[in-house]
């Protein structure tokens, strides 16, 4: 179970890692996350004078021996993140050698695994027949393997757009991690109303090679897997240069976006290996630390 | 443009097929990708930078249908005339002249201008009226301002060519005399000959070949000690050498060959001998296989040494006598008293007695007559100033004579004076019912004329006039030209048999009217019947070689080159070969099309 997916090597590996996030916690579970309330972690952040009402428990008593004055010793809390992994299981990701979907499964479930293993709550999101279903927010390692299960068991065949439901439910601040083809009109509206929920946002945009770099020339006609509309096309040098000049200005578009809302953003190719992805792009893309 | 063949575009209709095929072909390779959504922004894009893109997509058909229609183009035909008629009038002359036979153009050279006419009549377009003529000896007007192509078709159809040679001359002043009431018009000459001419709106369209032509340019004979000698002359017109047999037919049987070799442009003579001289026609045939076939045979007249019987009644004129014995061709008669009822003369000659009943069978020389009926006689007195009308009978001779005493001769409506003293006729000749009748006013011994060295000549040509009925005076024309013919006065009817075998009556009715059917070229035998008898004569018509036997394009008179400008543009440039050209160009393109996939 899972092994198809991600192996126990990779697993290991995965745990001297951590989401980079500076979304800001001040709610929720405590958890291994620095949060911005000062509370009762071991972590020291501050002094502050003594006020009616605090917890004298936290007063230090060798700052009060010095300076004859009480003061209350500060310390960092630690609060659990909520990550919200969205897995785009349309149609149009079950494409590409190695397949999109396969890509987008195994950085779900890495993602999923390192937030785990860094004591924050998990909720894995992906397009149903009809409209957005999730796995639930679970946190601990010892439920991997749920997500796992629910990670496996998606069938990348769904015609939906799953921008278009993001912004039917409320999110509570957190992480949010898009993993898609990002092939929808919708992803601004979607963006804009994950960071109006305070999330911060980290888009994993996967694409197989020909639909980066198409090779394909002669009298063609691509069938749209989700649609099945046809579209004739009689592929030439100058065709294929305007597609060329279109992926770029759609993926400048993409960047553009999430430099507006403070998203991260990067690129993934499925030709690209899992590890290359997670150990140098993510890492350098600062997704991950 | 218009087009020669406007059928051909039923072709356009192989366009369905070729579209057709476009729209069945399995046209595109199907790929299922995962989203359309960038290809279709992507063609979007495209499309509103350039909309021709749209086009591009079916470039290759495009560039298939224009390859074809070139190719129908092409088919039909189309030609551009230089100045093109808009409903006007299009005057085409065909010259039918011997040189239009030559076979150094497909079939013949007019049989190519035919054809290119042909094309000119089916597709005339509606408004243009077509006026054919045909230029040979004389200019004639096939169709005038026709607009029925049928009718023209047919007309067409019945031209042939001739061996006559051709009238630019008189055609052209046709052609000026017809467009002076046109506006609109054309004129299209389908000619192998030079046409220089400032006439507007004229095109020239040029038959000419490479043929080689050697021309039997002529042939006639002299009678030396009984027999005949006869020459022939062989021109050539090429710029080779030819060498071939020359053949002489004597009355149709082959009389002697001679091969002869002849140089360009030389022309040489050969001379044959030994020939008896009873015979009727010689004819030299040039065995040489070259462009034109209808110079390379001669005809000739051996002309009949029959004698004629004259009878002279006088009281006694030895001048008379003897000048009328001088010609050898001549059995004189003599009588000093009138025979009335008599006949069986060529001539009768009456010399100051007249027969109460004249003679109806031959000719009549009435000299100083009593009063009678046929030459009423005016009055008589003495002669004065010497007036001359006609010159036929005064031909080599001067008028430097003197009369003494003359009767003067009343009006009749036969005769035309030939000769005035004071103005009034005093000798007169004319045709009286197929006589020649020749009346002189005075007594031969009352002037000082029959001691001048002139009068032989006059009595000769008394006798030329009155004599030359048995045979026929002129025995050879150039085809086209016009002959006279001399026919006895007993005739009652009078048939030309051409050398097609073409019957044809001439007369009656009398008095005949000069021959013009001389078309072709060869024997024509004149048929003669009076009482039930036949008298056979003949002429003969040959090719006019200096003008039709050169081949090669004669240019103008003067030698000078010809302007080829403006009006003399080539008619009904076609520009099939264009498209074709273009056609084969847009094949290359759209391989290029094709191959680089653009």
């Amino acid at each position: 179970m899972g092994k198809d997916l991600i192996d126990s090597g990779f697993i290991r590996k995965l745990e001297r890692l951590k989401l980079n996030s500076n979304v800001i916690l001040n709610k929720g579970y405590s958890g291994a996350r620095k949060s911005k309330s000062k509370g009762s972690s071991v972590e020291f952040s501050d002094y502050r004078e003594y006020a009616p009402g605090d917890d004298f428990r936290k007063i230090d008593w060798n700052a009060y021996a010095r300076f004859e004055k009480l003061f209350i010793k500060l310390f960092m809390e630690e609060r659990e993140a909520l990550v919200n992994v969205f897995l785009d299981a349309s149609k149009s990701m079950d494409f590409g050698n190695p397949k999109k979907s396969l890509i987008a499964q195994q950085l779900a479930l890495s993602m999923a695994y390192l937030s785990l293993s860094n004591m924050d709550r998990v909720n894995i999101f992906s397009n149903s027949d009809t409209g957005m279903s999730d796995s639930g927010y679970l946190n601990g390692k010892n439920t991997f393997h749920r997500l796992v299960n629910y990670i496996e068991k998606l069938k990348f065949d769904k015609k939906i757009d799953l921008f278009s439901y993001i912004n039917n439910r409320p999110f509570k601040r957190g992480i949010s991690l898009i993993i898609s083809d990002l092939f929808t009109d919708n992803f601004e509206e979607a963006i804009k109303y994950l960071a109006y929920n305070k999330q911060s946002v980290i888009v994993i945009h996967t694409l197989s090679r020909e639909e980066i770099h198409p090779r394909d020339t002669g009298d063609i006609r691509f069938i749209d897997s989700e649609t099945n509309e046809a579209k004739d096309v009689s592929v030439t040098t100058s065709i294929l240069k305007s597609y060329e000049d279109t992926f770029n200005a759609y993926t400048t578009a993409i960047k553009e976006i999430c430099n507006k809302y403070s998203c991260l953003y990067i690129l993934v190719s499925n030709e690209t290996s899992m590890e290359e992805i997670i150990f140098d792009s993510l890492i350098k893309a600062g997704i991950l630390r | 443009m218009s087009f020669y063949s406007p059928m051909s575009f039923l072709f356009l209709l192989g366009l369905i097929p070729i579209i057709m095929m476009y729209l069945l072909k399995k046209q595109h390779t199907e790929i299922e990708i995962s989203s359309n959504y960038l290809w279709e922004k992507a063609i979007r894009d495209m499309e509103a930078n350039r909309p021709w893109q749209r086009l591009r997509k079916n470039l290759l058909l495009l560039l298939q249908i224009i390859i074809f229609i070139m190719l129908v183009l092409a088919l039909a035909q189309p030609f551009i005339f230089s100045n093109t008629i808009k409903g006007g009038d299009l005057i085409i002359v065909l010259d039918t002249s011997a040189s239009m036979q030559s076979t150094d153009i497909d079939e013949s050279r007019f049989l190519e201008a035919k054809k290119d006419i042909e094309d000119i009549i089916k597709n005339k377009k509606p408004e243009t009226n077509i006026t054919l003529i045909t230029m040979g000896t004389q200019p004639k007007i096939i169709a005038s301002r026709s607009n029925d192509k049928m009718d023209l078709q047919r007309e067409l159809n019945n031209l042939k060519v001739n061996d006559t040679t051709d009238n630019i001359k008189d055609t052209l002043s046709l052609l000026n005399a017809m467009i002076e009431d046109m506006e609109n018009y054309q004129i299209v000459f389908f000619t192998d000959k030079d046409i220089s001419s400032d006439l507007p709106n004229l095109n020239v369209r040029n038959i000419n070949g490479q043929g080689d032509n050697l021309a039997l340019s002529n042939i006639s004979y002299s009678l030396q000690d009984n027999n005949l000698t006869v020459l022939t002359r062989v021109k050539n017109y090429s710029d080779s050498e030819y060498s071939g047999d020359l053949v002489l037919y004597i009355d149709d049987e082959i009389f002697d060959v001679k091969e002869i070799t002849i140089k360009p442009r030389e022309e040489k003579s050969v001379y044959w001998s030994d020939i008896p001289p009873s015979i009727n026609i010689i004819k030299g045939e040039l065995d040489i296989q070259d462009s034109l076939k209808v110079d390379n045979t001669r005809y000739y007249v051996v002309s009949s040494n029959e004698i004629s019987k004259v009878l002279l009644a006088t009281k006694g004129n030895v001048f008379l006598e003897k000048a009328i014995s001088l010609n050898p061709g001549v059995e004189l008669y003599k009588t000093n008293e009138v025979i009335d009822d008599v006949s069986g003369y060529d001539l009768y000659v009456y010399d100051g007695i007249l027969p109460e009943k004249m003679p109806t069978d031959g000719n009549i020389v009435i000299i100083n007559p009593p009063d009678n009926e046929i030459l009423p006689i005016k009055e008589v007195n003495n002669s004065g100033e010497l007036k001359l009308i006609s010159d036929e009978l005064f031909k080599y001779v001067n008028l430097d004579f003197t009369i003494g005493e003359t009767k003067v001769f009343g009006e009749s409506d036969w005769a035309d004076s030939v000769l005035l003293s004071n103005d009034q006729p005093i000798m007169v000749k004319g045709e009286k019912e197929a006589q020649k009748i020749v009346g002189i006013g005075f007594d031969i011994h009352d002037t000082n004329l029959p001691l001048k060295i002139d009068f032989p000549i006059f009595i000769q040509n008394v006798l030329d006039y009155t004599l030359n009925l048995a045979t026929q005076e002129k025995t050879s024309v150039l085809s086209g030209e016009y002959i006279d013919l001399d026919v006895l006065p007993k005739t009652k009817e009078v048939n030309v048999i051409n050398p097609l075998g073409d019957k044809s009556r001439v007369a009656p009715p009398f008095p005949l009217v000069p021959y013009i059917d001389t078309n072709h070229t060869g024997i024509y035998t004149i048929e003669e019947l009076y009482n039930d008898e036949v008298m056979n004569s003949y002429f003969v018509v040959n090719v006019d070689t200096q003008n039709e036997s050169d081949l090669h394009f004669v240019q103008g008179e003067d030698g000078k080159e010809i302007q080829t400008s403006g009006n003399r543009v080539k008619s009904g440039r076609g520009i099939w070969d264009i498209l074709l050209w273009a056609a084969l160009i847009i094949m290359l393109l759209e391989w290029v099309v094709y191959s680089r996939e653009y």
